[in-house]
């Protein structure tokens, strides 16, 4: 492997990259809707007070709402224009007497707005935290809207909770976010359909108890990461719990090292351990060497019930043991 | 300590409520001027009844409340408070909030969450968690712990134990069978992971924030962990012992993490530390061995058979640490262009110090001195990501991505003279050393996607991936991708999408270490053999979706897709020829090893909307994994083996005659359908059935010729080599749910839940566990386990049709008994929500 020396001038080389990425002279010359709208004189708003005249309920819940409470306090520019920091300059509507066309930036279903714009508005405010890697995700790519799993004009948290159905067929994680339009991991499942029958299976983590959810390993607003892990790797997402199996280890198995989902399927299995295929097939799939790993192995055999391999093999993840080997200990 | 929070935290609730109205404070909001509790709480009471079964050959009857129904929760009878929350939204004139939530108080899966902030300015969140695992019911043990890591055996049991091995061990099944089994402790081998969390956003300015966390966690408890005494696999009567233990667990976890973040209109970055602390409190475990008291190395005063330690010690996972940093960052730097990057370095380090090669004291004069005294483990991870995305015009757009991620192992190789299994000295000639594996992952995309039509868009792209490894059998492999998708919404009501995937991975070239290596006349490894994760692989993955919502009460969605990995494939790194014995076969294999991989999925679900108050939904979805390997069984030969002959005692066995497959598939079926009614404008009642049901067959088969009898050739799959089909494992989960509710007032609702869950489990491996296996003999014309007065000598399972275990080399191998049997559980609570 490469020297340590090598290893810093990978990570320097790379930071420098980044620093230099942000060093370029931004030429902006299509600015989204938000930033249009954002661009336009003062004189185009109306101001919150004059949506309220109008949209008395929609106002009455929504200064409960967590974006309504921000906006509220919100000390910025944006912030202070209310339900047209979102919504865009309101003048126009409010001099036609209402109307649907004359929003410049609606998001409900039949909204005249694209995706872009839509999110625009809401990309201008969450660019940081979890949102940051946005652009470019995977979400973002298939032409998804913030709006297709968030819900602003929720109402309080109490309503929200008794909107939301309680714990029907999952137990719901506990959370902060109450914004979005079904509760994890519905939310997720009513798209990724597979993933909801994985999570039926007998041997699953505790998914369905709401004690590991969809956003415990992905960030669904993007990541760097492959499948939109919040960690840089699967491993180091499993491990980020499993920290035990961490090492490094005296004895290592090299599978077991560069990827768990080798062998183990997070998701769910019918299989014991989430295991993809039982043991002692699990085993057999690598190891053709001699003696009893090769053999076909009747049921009688010990290798078979129980823990299979593993009634012997036991620190299959890596062994520290001096006489460790061959993973007994 | 659960009970006292769940006191403070209904307290507190029932505080804040009242509270509407105080606090006068000024504030140009109307609403902040009186500031507001809201809230939720939902608490009541609740039984659970039912029974577990399936295990009638148990001589007790496992409880539901510790059964696979509770595996992650506590659902027990009486009181409970389901979930709390409190929100006071405009604290000191509407500046602060507050938020403090509960779940499942009191009980051993609770959580908390409690975050005051001050908008646009901070949050200060805490959250703590429990979460339970509990393994099985059905386990027992000899052993206890007398000391922290220390599980031992009363010594009667062991000197009974032991001189049944020496003097009479045609005796020993039968008598551990009958007596000693029925005097182990029961045991629940449990886990509970208590975490807290606390963690701080603190925003200077609109545009830039940091964030700290720290989050302690602890796992106690203890889980079924096997091990042996011996180097054998087998535990057989020939030498050797085994036991499976509760392993007792004690484990901590620090996690600090550090960001901070700058983000403004068109660029964002970040920058973080993370450091996560792992201790293990339980390092070592000693254990006793059940049938040996004393140190004893044959010949001297015991045989092969009875020789070993008196105690066995395993090493647990050692005591860690990894630490990261993290930059990553997003902007718009040109025209239409779009940068994202991430670097994310990390540095994992384990240092915990060596235990001795061996217990047995009589090996240990005979071993080396250890080369270190801990093993200053270190690796460096560094992932890097690139990612360009450009926009051209409204139709298209173009998306580079580049991925490395390194994993850099400097470990120090120490050369290691290992015993094992406490029998037999090291051999101080030959030592071995530890292999500090490494690799480097490049991942390069190219995709473009061309926007056709409002919210349709078709992507087409390469994807390619350079694996490079050290220590490895592949040192260098490439992988090409194409990649395409199309999503079309061409109506308001119908949306669907369709993509498929082609990969091709080639290693340069395979080499496997141990397959150069010949001991008794064949080569350690099989010259074939190839291991799935690195071998050369034709990926091909489709996948369609559907989803159709012709009126607004009408909506249906399906999907299916497909993966399919071939590793049969004939040259390149594999064999250019069939390895088949047969010659004219019709399924030829060029290698040893996973050969296909395949999975399919479909399933449908629909809503429909009858009337305003009356709405039903109905789901189905199918799943079938299937993976086929070969595999060859090898034998090596005794002092003169060559040349190769399967038909002679020690001459080596490698013949392509004694060749065998397998294939593993996996069908699942899950069905839901339920309904919701809101009769009038006050009651509710949601009702639906689920199934989940999965079956899975291991079977197994020769691929060479049977009538070969005679011969280097000879066919030996037969017997305890007979390659034969498992029984196959069925797992069914039904749930049938009914949760009424009636809002009396606009505060309080009344609920009432019923929920049945029914779990039916066969499963080969665990279905028929007990404390000891060994005394249950195989069908005739096996030979019966000298001894064994078991009902189940020679005869199919009475409590799983078609199983017999037979395991003569289990004779001497205590387990637990691990297994998590069917259950029926009744569930009814009623509970009463206030909102307030």
């Amino acid at each position: 492997m490469r020297a340590r020396l090598s290893f810093f001038l990978q990570v320097a080389g790379a930071l420098a990259m980044i620093g230099f990425g942000f060093g370029q002279p931004v030429l902006a010359e299509e600015k989204p809707a938000r930033a249009q709208a954002a661009a336009m004189a003062d004189g185009d708003y109306a101001g919150s007070e004059a949506c309220a005249t109008c949209h008395t309920e929609q106002q009455k819940s929504f200064v409960h709402t967590i974006m309504g409470n921000a906006l509220a306090q919100g000390k910025s520019a944006e912030a202070a224009r209310g339900c047209e920091s979102c919504h865009g300059p309101g003048k126009v509507h409010v001099e036609a007497g209402g109307g649907k066309d004359t929003i410049p930036v609606r998001f409900t279903a039949d909204s005249h707005n694209t995706v872009e714009e839509k999110n625009a508005a809401c990309v201008s405010c969450h660019s940081k935290g979890g949102q940051m890697f946005w652009r470019g995700s995977s979400h973002e790519s298939r032409g998804m809207a913030c709006v297709d799993c968030h819900q602003v004009h929720y109402g309080s948290a109490a309503e929200r909770y008794a909107a939301l159905g309680g714990e029907a067929r999952y137990s719901q994680p506990l959370t902060e976010h109450v914004g979005t339009k079904k509760p994890q991991p519905e939310l997720c499942l009513s798209c990724h359909q597979m993933r909801r029958a994985q999570l039926q299976r007998s041997s699953h983590m505790p998914y369905r108890e709401g004690k590991v959810t969809c956003t415990s390993c992905h960030n669904p607003h993007g990541s760097p990461n492959p499948s939109q892990l919040i960690q840089a790797s699967v491993n180091e997402n499993c491990l980020s719990c499993h920290t035990e199996r961490r090492g490094p280890f005296l004895w290592e198995h090299p599978p077991v090292l560069e990827n768990c989902a080798n062998c183990h399927d997070p998701h769910g299995s019918s299989n014991p351990q989430l295991l993809k295929v039982r043991m002692p097939r699990v085993c057999d799939s690598c190891h053709v060497s001699s003696r009893h790993p090769t053999q076909p192995q009747p049921l009688s055999s010990i290798k078979n019930f129980n823990r299979g391999c593993t009634n012997c093999h036991s620190s299959i993840h890596g062994s520290n043991h001096p006489s460790g080997n061959a993973f007994l200990r | 300590m659960g009970q006292a929070k769940a006191i403070m935290l209904v307290t507190l609730v029932a505080l804040l409520a009242p509270g509407k109205g105080r606090g006068q404070e000024k504030a140009q909001d109307p609403q902040a001027q009186n500031p507001v509790a809201r809230g939720v709480v939902e608490a009541g009471t609740r039984g659970v009844w039912g029974n577990v079964y399936g295990r009638p050959d148990l001589p007790f009857t496992p409880v539901l409340s510790t059964s696979k129904y509770d595996e992650y929760r506590d659902l027990r009878d009486g009181f409970f408070v389901r979930r709390a929350r409190v929100n006071l939204d405009s604290l000191s004139g509407g500046k602060y909030y507050l938020d403090l939530q509960s779940d499942k108080s009191v009980y051993r899966d609770q959580s908390y969450l409690g975050t005051i902030g001050q908008w646009d300015r901070f949050q200060l969140q805490f959250r703590y968690d429990e979460i339970p695992h509990i393994y099985s019911n059905t386990t027992r043990t000899l052993y206890s712990e007398t000391a922290p890591g220390v599980l031992t055996i009363p010594l009667l049991v062991r000197n009974q134990l032991q001189t049944l091995a020496a003097t009479a061990p045609a005796s020993l099944p039968g008598t551990i069978q009958t007596q000693l089994v029925s005097g182990m402790n029961f045991v629940t081998p449990m886990l509970e992971r208590r975490a807290g969390t606390l963690s701080l956003i603190y925003d200077f300015d609109e545009h830039w924030d940091v964030r700290a966390s720290f989050a302690r966690e602890r796992d106690t408890g203890s889980r079924p962990l096997a091990l042996v005494f011996n180097s054998s696999p087998s535990a057989s009567l020939t030498g050797g012992y085994g036991a499976e233990l509760p392993e007792p667990i004690h484990y901590f976890n620090n996690t600090v993490n550090v960001m901070a973040e700058q983000g403004r209109q068109r660029w964002a970055l970040q920058v973080g530390y993370t450091g996560s602390f792992f201790q293990n409190q339980a390092r070592t475990l000693r254990f006793d061995n059940p049938f040996v008291t004393a140190d004893c190395v044959a010949p001297t005063n015991c045989t092969s058979a009875t020789q070993g330690p008196a105690q066995g010690e395993v090493d647990h996972y050692p005591t860690n640490n990894a630490q990261y940093l993290s930059a990553g960052g997003t902007a718009e730097v040109a025209k239409r262009t779009h940068v994202v990057g991430s670097v994310n370095a990390g540095w994992l380090h384990q240092d915990a110090a060596f235990v001795p090669y061996t217990t047995n004291s009589l090996l240990e004069a005979q071993t080396a001195a250890l080369p270190a005294a801990s093993l200053h483990g270190d690796k460096q991870t560094l992932a890097m990501n690139y990612k360009v995305i450009q926009t051209l015009g409204k139709q298209f757009a173009v998306k580079f991505g580049y991925r490395q991620y390194d994993y850099n192992n400097n470990t120090p190789v120490l050369s290691l003279t290992p015993v094992e299994g406490d029998i037999s000295a090291p051999n101080l000639a030959s030592p071995t050393t530890n292999t500090p594996y490494g690799y480097n992952r490049k991942n390069i995309e190219l995709a473009g996607n061309w926007y056709f039509a409002r919210k349709s868009s078709l992507k087409a792209g390469y994807q390619g991936e350079i694996m490079d490894r050290t220590e490895r059998d592949v040192a260098h492999s490439l992988e090409n991708g194409f990649v395409a998708a199309v999503d079309s919404a061409p109506r308001k009501d119908l949306s669907w999408r369709v993509s498929y995937e082609y990969f091709d991975r080639n290693p340069e070239h395979y080499v496997d270490a141990q397959a150069l290596v010949t001991a008794g006349g064949i080569t350690n490894d099989s010259i074939y053999s190839r291991r799935f994760d690195e071998a050369a692989r034709i990926r091909n993955r489709g996948s369609a979706e559907l989803e159709y919502s012709p009126t607004d009460r009408l909506s249906f969605s399906g999907f299916a897709g497909s993966t399919q990995d071939n590793y049969n494939r004939r040259g390149g790194v594999n064999s250019p020829t069939a390895l088949n014995y047969t010659t004219s076969t019709a399924a030829p294999y060029y290698l040893y090893g996973v050969l296909k991989d395949l999975s399919y999925n479909a399933g449908f679900d629909g809503d429909f909307t009858l009337t305003n108050s009356v709405s039903v939904f109905a789901e189905y979805s199918y799943e079938r994994y299937y993976k086929s390997m070969a595999s060859r069984y090898r034998a090596p030969g005794g002092a003169t083996p060559t040349p190769l002959d399967c038909s002679t005692s020690g001459r080596g066995c490698d013949s392509a005659n004694n060749d065998w497959g397998s294939t593993a598939a996996d069908h699942v079926h899950i069905v839901s359908a339920g309904l919701d009614l809101h009769p009038g404008k006050r009651a509710y009642l949601s009702a639906y059935y689920s199934l989940s049901a999965a079956k899975g067959n291991v079977n197994s088969f020769a691929l060479g010729d049977s009538t070969v009898t005679t011969g280097p050739d000879k066919f030996i799959l037969t017997g305890t080599n007979a390659a034969v089909n498992y029984p196959e494992t069925t797992s069914r989960n039904h749930e049938v749910v009914a949760i009424f509710r009636y809002n009396l007032t606009k505060n309080l609702t009344p609920k009432i839940e019923y929920r049945y869950q029914q779990f039916d489990n066969q499963d080969y491996q665990t279905s028929a566990m007990t404390p000891y296996m060994g005394c249950v003999s195989p069908l005739p014309p096996g030979a019966a386990v000298p001894g064994c007065s078991s009902v189940l000598i020679g005869t199919a399972s009475p409590y799983y049709p078609y199983f017999v275990v037979g395991d003569t080399s289990a004779a001497r191998f205590l387990f637990m008994g691990a297994d998590q049997p069917s259950y029926r559980a009744h569930y009814l609570a009623g509970s009463m929500e206030y909102r307030f």
